[in-house]
């Protein structure tokens, strides 16, 4: 059975013009010790995916469709079961972990709190635990580190203390929600490789949120791409790589500068960002997809299953061929 | 800390040092003659005008008379006042206390009821919310006075609840006697805490942290406890000081409004009379003890925020 | 050859309904209350300009045989201590209350902006040398400062005012100085300066029209302080003097009919400053859009 298991979640927030929709419909689910990339340009759904599994959306969000976490559906939770789900099985870590820590605790207290007030760990044991993790993450002065405010330690080692914290009470489903952005480009990798270590080690599931496909390929078992609220493919990276089957990767595949070969003009996606609001009917992509059709815009395009891989495109048999091959790139290289 | 608090003292010191300068400077440059007041209208000879001008050393430079007069103030010596010839370090010791316990009855009423208020309206909306923040509008536009005139009118004269005018004796009396000024003083002051505390728990309430520990499961008390009200704590920290540091000056229109004989009545009867040597002591006392406030509650921010450099910043 | 770059012309599905700039106008920014706010304060200011062909009797002059008289069809609103109307006193009240405000608010707004655009202007020790001086009257409670100013100057309206606005330019000031800090950096105003432009011409033409939102903003919020502080000082007999009306000395010459029994006086002057307090710093509040107080 799934760890977790999203069915047709949809999410729209109030606004004085009417409710804007966020999320049409998003359907996935992660298997037990599976990573699932969840990969989107900003605004595309991503973020908002997870909040709906922690229930930490926004104020008044009407959300509709089922979140199912070992079978049981957290959106159904009352305020207790919620918070003891809270603390077991689920684990945030989010974007900013300078924004995550109270500025006016110790990092010690940050720790702490999660396996005591949380879980109800005893205060003694919880502390043994917490400097042990802080030496697992990493980090080589844990007196230190435990004693320090958050304003004295660097972002980085600020994130190793919230992974350290996520992974503490060995929860089922790590939420990690572009985790390595804010943090310099040096350190990027190392915390990223700390996170992936500790989560196998531990055979936690995870669903990493990330605008960067090759970050995702690399620690992902599987992933998701998400356009304007709703996923349009689902696969390996391997095969989202090799042979992708959504105009959108393929674009956002050759957005990317390439390694290897130097294009004289980077590829971009023409037109901008759209938000799941402003989608009208048929293909949310269809305004700035080359290869659209006069059909496309036309009813609901269905996210068709096909073994473990499933796209959602009007076009997708007729243009399998086709999006194997880069565009732009290899056009010019 | 030690080293903050030293540092912070020093630069107190310096203030007051400039403080006192510009008061008896502001004094000095005064229209009209000390020695005019002395005389008070009668008419006396020159020699005898001579003798007082000699006696209060008026004939002597600007500078030389400020000296004497700041290394008196340093040795406790405030002087005489021109109308009572009465001791003003005597004077001003004899209405201090009704001064104090005034200021201190508001600053709890402040604290109490402003932040409590806050944290309540901020912490569970809807319509306590509303409530508060209708509530500190008005308190905020309701001056001192006229406060202590409707308090006065209806506890007072019309359910003869508490006494109309005096500062009372003993514990017990004096809180009866005090507590209608104390609440008018406090009022506009309680209304803006109440208001800032609102704001700021509100803000806290929605910041990330909080929403991450919730989202670790940490129980609502515990994260509005240590998380929302705590760190809320900071700018509540400065406007609750400020408010009471500006108690200091605030004092002298309820006491003025009850005829107490705390030390602003005795400013202003000063300010009235002309009666400089009053003036001058009471603002340098009262400038310096909302130089101390201010300092208190400094060193008290940097308790409360571990973020604040203890030794980098200058006054 | 087919690039992404040469895909047809993105389709903009939407449309402009879906951005609407929150609250764009001014009374977008006031919302009802603060509309509410400015029609209370408008007819406070017609009140006091129509003074003299509202008010039904001369302000000043009464019959001791017709004191403390009820509200009734004579006296709309009854008579003081004095016999005089107090539906005259009070419009002549707000003449006097609302110019002494915006005297204190105009006195410190010009002062505060010129010693903020000098010592912007000027910086390095001209700035150090401002600031100190701000720092010094930080020493001094408000209230306190203005007590001192009219200790030396005398008692009296115009004693009182100028007190009072002595007291605001340190707030002023340091509030400005920092926004017209911050404008000076921004790179066009260094453009016009390596253009050659004088100090004088740059700081008038170009911080200036910046920071006078700021400036605005101070003066409303500011306005209510004034008045509240303003109408304390001619409560404790040190700003306005009898028998001129003004609402701060009401309130306080109604005290003593107050605790006889006679409390008219002193409720409607006291009313008149609430109400337009509330105003005023609901103006200033929504225009700011920050919260009342918290000026420090």
């Amino acid at each position: 059975m799934s760890v977790l298991e999203l069915d047709d979640v949809r999410l729209a927030v109030p606004h004085p013009s009417g409710d804007r929709t966020l999320l049409r419909g998003v359907s996935l689910s992660v298997a037990p010790g599976e990573a699932l990339g969840l990969v989107g340009e900003s605004g595309s759904g991503k973020s908002m995916t997870l909040r709906t599994v922690l229930r930490t959306e926004p104020r008044g969000a009407h959300v509709a469709g089922r979140v199912l976490l070992d079978g049981r559906d957290v959106r159904g939770l009352g305020p207790a079961e919620l918070r003891r789900v809270r603390a077991e099985s689920l684990a945030m870590i989010s974007q900013d972990p300078r924004a995550a820590l109270n500025p006016l605790l110790r990092v010690s207290r940050f720790l702490v709190e999660g396996l005591c007030d949380a879980r109800g760990d005893d205060e003694r044991t919880a502390t043994r635990r917490a400097r042990d993790l802080l030496a697992q993450v990493g980090i080589a002065d844990v007196d230190r580190c435990m004693n320090s405010y958050p304003h004295q330690l660097s972002g980085g080692m600020l994130q190793r203390v919230v992974i350290a914290a996520a992974v503490a009470g060995s929860p089922r489903l790590l939420l990690a929600d572009e985790p390595t952005t804010a943090l310099d480009v040096t350190t990027q990798s190392e915390v990223m490789a700390i996170l992936d270590e500790q989560r196998r080690e531990r055979g936690m599931s995870m669903i990493f949120v990330t605008h960067d496909l090759e970050l995702a390929s690399a620690v992902c078992d599987r992933i998701a791409v998400m356009y304007a609220g709703e996923i349009v493919e689902i696969s390996t990276p391997e095969r989202l790589h090799a042979a992708p089957r959504h105009p959108y990767t393929r674009l956002l595949l050759d957005s990317r500068p390439s390694l290897t070969a130097r294009a004289p003009v980077l590829p971009v996606i023409p037109g901008r960002p759209v938000a799941a609001y402003e989608v009208g009917g048929g293909c949310a992509f269809a305004g700035r997809c080359p290869w659209s059709e006069p059909g496309c815009t036309d009813g609901e395009i269905p996210l068709v299953r096909d073994g473990d891989r499933a796209v959602r495109c009007a076009r997708e048999e007729e243009l399998a061929g086709e999006l194997a091959h880069a565009t732009g790139t290899e056009a010019t290289a | 800390m030690q080293r903050f608090v030293i540092r912070r003292l020093g630069a107190l010191a310096v203030t007051l040092l400039f403080s006192s300068f510009v008061i008896y400077g502001a004094m000095y440059l005064a229209p009209g003659t000390p020695e005019s007041f002395l005389v008070q209208g009668r008419t006396v000879s020159p020699e005898v005008l001579a003798s007082i001008r000699a006696q209060y050393g008026l004939d002597d430079p600007f500078l030389l008379r400020y000296w004497h007069w700041l290394t008196g103030v340093l040795t406790g010596d405030l002087g005489e006042s021109l109308t009572t010839r009465q001791d003003v370090a005597s004077l001003l010791a004899s209405r201090i206390p009704t001064t104090v316990w005034l200021t201190a009855y508001a600053a709890l009423l402040i604290v109490v009821f402003g932040v409590v208020a806050g944290v309540v309206a901020g912490l569970r909306g809807g319509l306590l919310d509303t409530a508060v923040l209708l509530g500190s509008s008005v308190g905020f536009a309701v001056p001192t006075f006229f406060a202590a005139l409707l308090l006065m009118s209806v506890f007072s004269v019309t359910l003869g609840w508490f006494p109309v005018f005096g500062a009372g004796s003993g514990f017990s009396d004096r809180i009866l006697h005090l507590t209608l000024p104390a609440v008018a003083l406090a009022l506009p002051a309680a209304a803006v805490v109440a208001r800032i505390t609102r704001t700021a728990v509100v803000e806290e309430r929605d910041t990330e942290h909080v929403s991450v520990a919730l989202a670790r499961g940490v129980p609502w008390r515990t994260v509005a406890r240590r998380h929302i009200v705590r760190n809320a704590m900071l700018p509540v920290t400065t406007i609750v000081g400020v408010n009471i540091a500006a108690l200091v000056a605030g004092a002298t229109v309820v006491e003025h409004a009850f005829t107490l004989d705390g030390v602003g009545a005795l400013l202003i009867n000063a300010v009235q009379q002309k009666d400089f040597a009053v003036v001058q002591a009471v603002a340098l006392v009262l400038v310096a003890v909302f130089g101390v406030v201010n300092l208190v509650i400094d060193v008290l921010y940097a308790v409360i925020d571990p973020r604040v450099q203890l030794g980098g910043e200058s006054a | 050859m087919k690039t992404a770059v040469s895909a047809p012309p993105a389709r903009r599905p939407g449309g402009p309904a879906g951005r609407r700039r929150p609250g764009g106008g001014l009374s977008g920014r006031l919302g009802p209350l603060g509309v509410a706010a400015v029609a209370v304060a408008a007819l406070l200011v017609l009140a006091a300009l129509l003074a003299p062909v509202l008010a039904p009797y001369e302000p000043d002059i009464g019959s001791i045989v017709q004191r403390y008289l009820p509200p009734g069809p004579e006296h709309l609103l009854g008579t003081d201590q004095s016999g005089r109307d107090l539906l005259s006193r009070l419009l002549y009240g707000a003449r006097t209350s609302l110019l002494g405000a915006a005297a204190v608010v105009v006195i410190a707004g010009v002062g505060g902006t010129l010693l903020a655009l000098v010592a912007t202007w000027f910086g390095g020790r001209v700035d150090a040398f401002i600031g100190r001086v701000l720092d010094l009257l930080f020493a001094f409670p408000n209230l306190l400062l203005a007590i001192i100013v009219v200790a030396v100057f005398g008692t009296g309206m115009a004693q009182a005012t100028v007190a009072l606005a002595m007291a605001y330019v340190p707030y002023t000031a340091r509030v400005l100085r920092s926004v017209a800090l911050r404008e000076r950096r921004l790179p066009y105003v260094q453009a016009a300066e390596l253009q050659g432009l004088s100090g004088v011409t740059v700081s008038g033409r170009h911080l200036l029209p910046n920071i006078a939102p700021q400036i605005l903003t101070g003066a409303a919020i500011n306005f209510g302080y004034a008045m509240i502080d303003l109408a304390a000082l001619s409560f404790l007999g040190l700003g306005v003097q009898p028998p001129t009306a003004d609402w701060g000395l009401m309130v306080s010459q109604g005290q003593d009919s107050l605790l006889q029994g006679y409390p008219q006086q002193s409720l409607l002057a006291g009313t008149c400053i609430v109400v337009a307090v509330a105003a005023f710093s609901v103006i200033g509040e929504r225009l700011g859009g920050r919260a009342a107080g918290g000026r420090a």
